[in-house]
């Protein structure tokens, strides 16, 4: 008898995780971005796949990021900025801190960074120069 | 052995027995009680998308043409430079046909609001209408709903719906695209609405049933300030407030980015746990990044309505093909695509 319930419980754990972990044929990506040899210490990244550019996205935290891909050919979106001390004032009656990106544009708006992701996970980690 | 002819109660495995077939049907029961609230709010939430849509349409019978998507401050009409409510978008306009009348007249009648310049913002004015809560505008599903803010401000009424602005990608073998195509504050994202668009159904030369017109968005931290999440209408529409678009699909994690987020850390940026993919934003002026959008969101398990420009409603899947998602943002882009 308790044989039999051992082996019912462990019937009845793994068809809850195989019924949970449908859905979402995404790669994980994990990696290091470092600019000019230092960890970004706060930033984001971005995988556009595919032609159409589906986008992708995580933060980077301290020179670290792991992001959720969709494998296949993307591009690479890096920003990151810090505190400028200059104050916007579009809007009257408000003036809003201004950051300063320190990531070159071939890094982000325009972005030379191509990469290849495949299923299951990835290692990728970025060194980027002024 | 007379035991078993007195026997009166339960023996204990018994009970064990009845109450745990009861905690395995209550088990069932509940997540099924869940899904019908759900299904229950998702079907209120296309209901009010078909009225947003009729609002537009009313306005397109009495103007012949669609209502603005917006204008800021500088905006001319005939030459003539706008001095009175800069940042008025299709939300005011369309007070009238939403059943707000009285809102409307009180809006139109404010003369809160202005600078010593001569120029008057929405987002300074103080009268009733700005707190105004629109009924049709609210998503149930969305537990933030009626919201406040994303104009600078915590109390003026935040809605749950945009219009689309357009958003396509590929302008030549699949090269990346310029920031004025991504960019919702641009002059003309190509879908049906924009800064100062005056666009007609005849206009929409990809024809309005495979056009979207509006969409549902996420409300972040309610009642605090940020500029230009989705649906922010009283004066957050310069900022990305008054549309979404369809550069990326519908729950992406890719970041919004509008002026400042709600609730965002010295980083700029937030997340809302709970919401699909976290229903990521950033703060395009803290950070100093170009361009602004909001991507359609919601809270529905697997996609988000959306209304064509027709008026009929959609469910639009989360995993539909990213190239018919952007041709369907756009109004004449002339690109055929099957699935829509």
């Amino acid at each position: 008898m308790r044989v039999f319930c051992v082996r019912a419980a462990w019937v009845l754990v793994a068809a809850a995780t195989v019924g949970c972990s449908g859905g979402g044929n995404t790669a994980t990506v994990t990696g290091k971005v470092t600019f000019e040899g230092e960890p970004v210490k706060d930033g984001s990244i971005t995988f556009k796949v595919g032609p159409a550019g589906k986008g992708f996205s995580a933060t980077i935290k301290d020179g670290s990021y792991t992001a959720q891909v969709e494998p296949g050919d993307a591009v690479v979106e890096i920003t990151a900025s810090r505190p400028s001390g200059k104050f916007d004032t579009s809007n009257p009656g408000e003036k809003t801190p201004i950051g300063e990106m320190y990531i070159p544009k071939k890094y982000n708006t325009s972005s030379t960074l191509k990469e290849t992701i495949k299923p299951g996970s990835n290692e990728k980690s970025f060194d980027l120069k002024k | 052995m007379f035991r078993s002819t007195s026997r009166r109660g339960f023996t204990l495995i018994e009970l064990l027995v009845v109450i745990a077939i009861i905690a395995i049907l209550i088990g069932l029961l509940l997540p099924a009680v869940q899904k019908v609230r759900e299904a229950a709010a998702r079907a209120k939430c296309s209901n009010n998308l078909k009225q947003l849509a009729l609002a537009l349409h009313n306005y397109h019978d009495a103007y012949q043409k669609l209502p603005l998507g917006f204008r800021d401050a500088g905006d001319k009409e005939n030459n003539v430079a706008f001095v009175d409510r800069h940042r008025e978008n299709w939300f005011q306009v369309c007070l009238p046909y939403m059943e707000q009348g009285a809102a409307y007249n009180l809006y139109m009648a404010d003369t809160t609001g202005r600078n010593a310049d001569g120029n008057q913002y929405i987002h300074q004015m103080t009268g009733a209408e700005v707190t105004t809560i629109v009924p049709i505008m609210n998503c149930p599903s969305d537990g933030q709903a009626p919201g406040k803010g994303a104009n600078g401000g915590t109390t003026s009424f935040q809605g749950s719906y945009a219009v689309c602005a357009g958003g396509v990608s590929w302008t030549s073998n699949g090269t990346t695209t310029t920031a004025g195509q991504l960019d919702t504050a641009s002059t003309d994202p190509g879908g049906m609405f924009y800064r100062m668009s005056k666009v007609r159904i005849t206009d929409v030369q990809d024809g309005s049933s495979n056009t979207l017109m509006a969409s549902e968005g996420i409300i972040r931290k309610n009642g605090s300030g940020g500029w230009g999440e989705l649906g922010g209408f009283w004066g957050g529409a310069p900022h990305g407030a008054y549309a979404f678009s369809t550069f990326q699909l519908p729950n992406t994690s890719t970041w919004d980015r509008v002026y400042t987020c709600k609730g965002a850390d010295s980083t700029g940026r937030t997340t809302v746990p709970g919401a699909p993919n976290g229903a990521p934003c950033e703060s395009g002026s803290t950070l100093n990044l170009p361009g602004r959008w909001n991507f359609a969101r919601s809270y529905h398990t697997g996609g988000v309505n959306s209304v064509m420009g027709d008026g009929s409603v959609r469910f639009i899947q989360n995993s539909m093909d990213l190239r018919t998602y952007q041709a369907m943002g756009t109004r004449s882009d002339g690109i055929v695509t099957s699935n829509q």
